[in-house]
């Protein structure tokens, strides 16, 4: 499939790019090098973006003003069973949600590239890993072929690193500058803070974390720690000052260490990370929108009341917490640095408030966020 | 003169022979607590043995979690190795011999694969029998549709009066179908429970517990005598039907009743720890080669030879990456694999 209207090789020069600027908004007008570190060419001002991943919407809400989908051809369908209550959230300012067109289901395998083609995007927003099109997935090349530009951001493999670099990528593909920089502000001058205090304690002080991921939902799978390590959510321990015990072991991002191993380390804080909703009623960790804190605290109480677990001198002495397990591919996860340095450090963090971080927030995004997107084992009195 | 000492020759012979396969049974068992040893006394986190022996002794004197360590991951999953191997290799023998296939195993006849099916089932689908308990609901699932399989086989055996070649091909039918499905469910399935799927399909001895052990215990204690009781009909079987026939063994009784014992084995393997390839394959291979067709002693030979190659890849899942468990379904693919191939290859070379 070949779409001429789109493609314009750098040979026809400026003569001709003149000429077709009087009949099309689509010049290749710019080019930005994206995270995968690809120079790509994108038209001036793109109106119909696709974007390879359901989640990528909480950057654009974060861009959009009041309307994130206004120029969304297409995207993955992952959002609605992968984070329901943020798909929620959405539906309330978009009722229309439901018939964005989907290239697939939630996984890679799923995408249709024929769909993605059909949809006619000026340009694609992909993510170099996720449950989108990555970098090698053939639609990239098929999809640079029919004149549509790709462009790869990153919230999920590093997200502390890619972050900020893909927010003002954004912003500036989509003609969302001083948003994306009010963003970038917002988050540096948070990020700071927390790094400001973590910087000075040496590795050596530090407390041993463990996160265990999506805790409780492996139903027949192995029944204990799902984790991650250098990377994902391992990033946030490490920015919040922990010392996450899973680094040095897992040889990739993400893997599942022995239970065996995790008794034996006995870390000072036992983390979990979950995306059931409020009124879900299988096991796994109650996180995100419209949640109560007394329900994310029950979960957490279910979890922790499994065998091994309950071995732990965290779980005994009360260092559990939990966390949306979303914010491991999300913009917001300055959150969940925050109110982790908050667990790690209470006395250094004592005047930082996650929260209020959260309802500054939420003055940025058109979407509803209130609900319990952490939450504490133990009330704190 | 002649006559008698050329009888007591072949007596002796016999005698002989009999000891060494009885010596050889003994040194598989010896290998295996020496394995057994060795998956309980390694592990990441580093518990000398005289910790080990204090919490295996005075269980309350030690911390709660040396004691979960000790009682609740080590024991029940060096144990469960065993178990699981001599289940999948005593199924493994009987299925090859009843079929007259030596490709014949719960794995390659579709038995894993099905369990696979209703697992997927459970985790993907939330599908299961009603008012059974959340951490059941997969391995009673996976159970239910490894029986279905082999009752199938079993089924087919009746209908075409047990021609096995056909037997052999509906389970690799089986086999595709089932797996298919599985595929089918994985593509709609959500990240978390397409990795609670692939992680139960790759096989894992994390889930065992003790209650697990104890059936599974329990099946093989049941199984076994069963098996041996009918070693000589079994070994009769391995000269042609024509022939057991002959002997008075109502071949079709024998198939059918094997084939039963066989599902129910391999159904519970298979549903407490997941889709183990090559046990059942492999195990009764080494046990032909040094046990030869006297089913007295293949069929604990396999039983024994699946126990050792589990409960070593289970020291190897444990140790290759310390601190991460690689799931024993892919160690053993691994080890069992050359195995099977040098074994396999040495044959040809004999012929």
């Amino acid at each position: 499939m070949r779409r001429r209207a789109t493609r314009f090789p750098r040979a026809t020069g400026w003569f001709a790019a003149v000429a077709f600027s009087l009949f099309s908004p689509l010049l290749l007008a710019q080019t930005v090098t994206d995270i995968a570190g690809r120079t790509v060419q994108v038209p001036d001002n793109p109106q119909h973006v696709l974007l390879g991943e359901g989640r990528m919407i909480y950057a654009l809400a974060l861009l959009e003003g009041q309307q994130p989908f206004k120029r969304v051809v297409g995207w993955q369908g992952e959002l609605s069973s992968v984070d329901k209550p943020g798909y929620d959230a959405f539906k309330a300012i978009y009722p229309a949600i439901g018939k964005v067109p989907t290239i697939g289901t939630t996984s890679e395998a799923s995408v249709s590239p024929e769909k993605v083609l059909a949809l006619n995007p000026d340009v694609a927003i992909f993510g170099v890993a996720g449950h989108g099109p990555g970098l090698d997935n053939p639609i990239v090349k098929q999809l640079q072929d029919a004149g549509v530009p790709v462009v790869f951001i990153d919230f999920r493999q590093h997200p502390l690193q890619n972050t900020v670099p893909s927010m003002r990528l954004l912003g500036k593909v989509l003609h969302r500058e001083p948003q994306a920089q009010a963003y970038i502000d917002f988050y540096q001058r948070h990020l700071k803070r927390v790094q400001d205090v973590v910087n000075a304690v040496p590795r050596d002080q530090r407390p041993s974390v463990f996160i265990e991921m999506l805790a409780g939902v492996g139903k027949g799978g192995v029944p204990c720690c799902h984790t991650a390590g250098n990377g994902n959510m391992g990033d946030f321990i490490e920015a919040a000052g922990g010392n996450n015990i899973a680094a040095g072991l897992l040889p990739g991002v993400i893997g599942d260490i022995n239970l065996e191993k995790l008794i034996a380390a006995d870390p000072r804080f036992y983390l979990v990370s979950g995306t059931r909703d409020n009124t879900a009623t299988d096991a796994g960790y109650k996180a995100g929108g419209g949640v109560t804190v007394a329900n994310a605290r029950a979960s957490l109480q279910t979890l922790v009341a499994r065998e091994g677990i309950n071995s732990l001198t965290a779980v005994r002495e009360g260092r559990v917490h939990g966390l949306w397990h979303n914010f491991y591919n999300s913009p917001l996860n300055i959150l969940a640095v925050e109110a982790m340095a908050k667990w790690f450090y209470p006395q250094q963090f004592a005047d930082l408030d996650p929260q209020q971080s959260k309802a500054e927030l939420q003055k940025l995004l058109p979407e509803d966020i209130s609900g319990a997107y952490w939450a504490d084992l133990k009330a704190t009195p | 003169m002649n006559a008698p000492s050329e009888a007591t020759l072949i007596m002796d012979d016999y005698q002989r022979v009999l000891r060494r396969r009885v010596l050889l049974l003994g040194l598989f068992l010896a290998a295996i607590i020496a394995s057994l040893v060795l998956d309980f006394t390694l592990g990441p986190s580093g518990l000398t043995l005289p910790d080990l022996w204090q919490t295996l002794l005075h269980k309350a004197s030690v911390n709660p979690g040396q004691q979960v360590i000790v009682w609740s991951i080590r024991l029940p999953q060096a144990l469960m190795a065993v178990l699981v191997g001599a289940a999948l290799g005593l199924a493994g023998a009987e299925m090859q011999t009843i079929l007259n296939n030596p490709l014949a195993s719960p794995f390659t006849l579709g038995v894993s694969h099905a369990a696979a099916f209703g697992a997927a089932l459970a985790i993907v689908l939330n599908l299961g029998i009603p008012g059974v308990p959340d951490e059941w609901l997969v391995a009673i699932n996976a159970f239910i549709f490894a029986l279905i399989a082999t009752l199938l086989l079993d089924l087919l055996a009746r209908w075409r009066k047990a021609d096995t070649s056909v037997v052999v091909l509906f389970g690799i039918a089986l086999g595709f179908t089932f797996g298919a499905l599985v595929s089918l469910i994985q593509f709609v399935a959500t990240e978390d429970s397409l990795q609670a799927l692939v992680f139960w399909t790759l096989g894992s001895l994390a889930r065992a517990s003790w209650l697990k052990v104890g059936l599974l215990a329990l099946a093989v204690a049941c199984a076994l005598p069963m098996a041996l009781r009918r070693a000589w009909q079994l070994t009769a079987l391995r000269l042609g039907e024509d022939r057991a026939a002959s002997f008075g063994i109502d071949v079709k009784r024998l198939r059918l009743g094997t084939l039963l014992r066989v599902s129910v084995l391999s159904a519970l393997a298979v549903a407490f720890v997941g889709t183990i390839g090559f046990i059942g394959l492999v195990g009764p291979h080494i046990a032909r080669l040094l046990f030869g067709e006297d089913h007295r002693f293949y069929l604990p030979g396999s039983a024994l030879a699946g126990a050792l190659i589990l409960s070593l890849a289970s020291v190897a899942s444990k140790n290759i990456i310390p601190g991460v468990l690689i799931p024993v379904g892919i160690v053993t693919s691994l080890v069992g694999i050359p195995f099977f191939l040098s074994i396999v290859l040495r044959r040809n070379g004999g012929h």
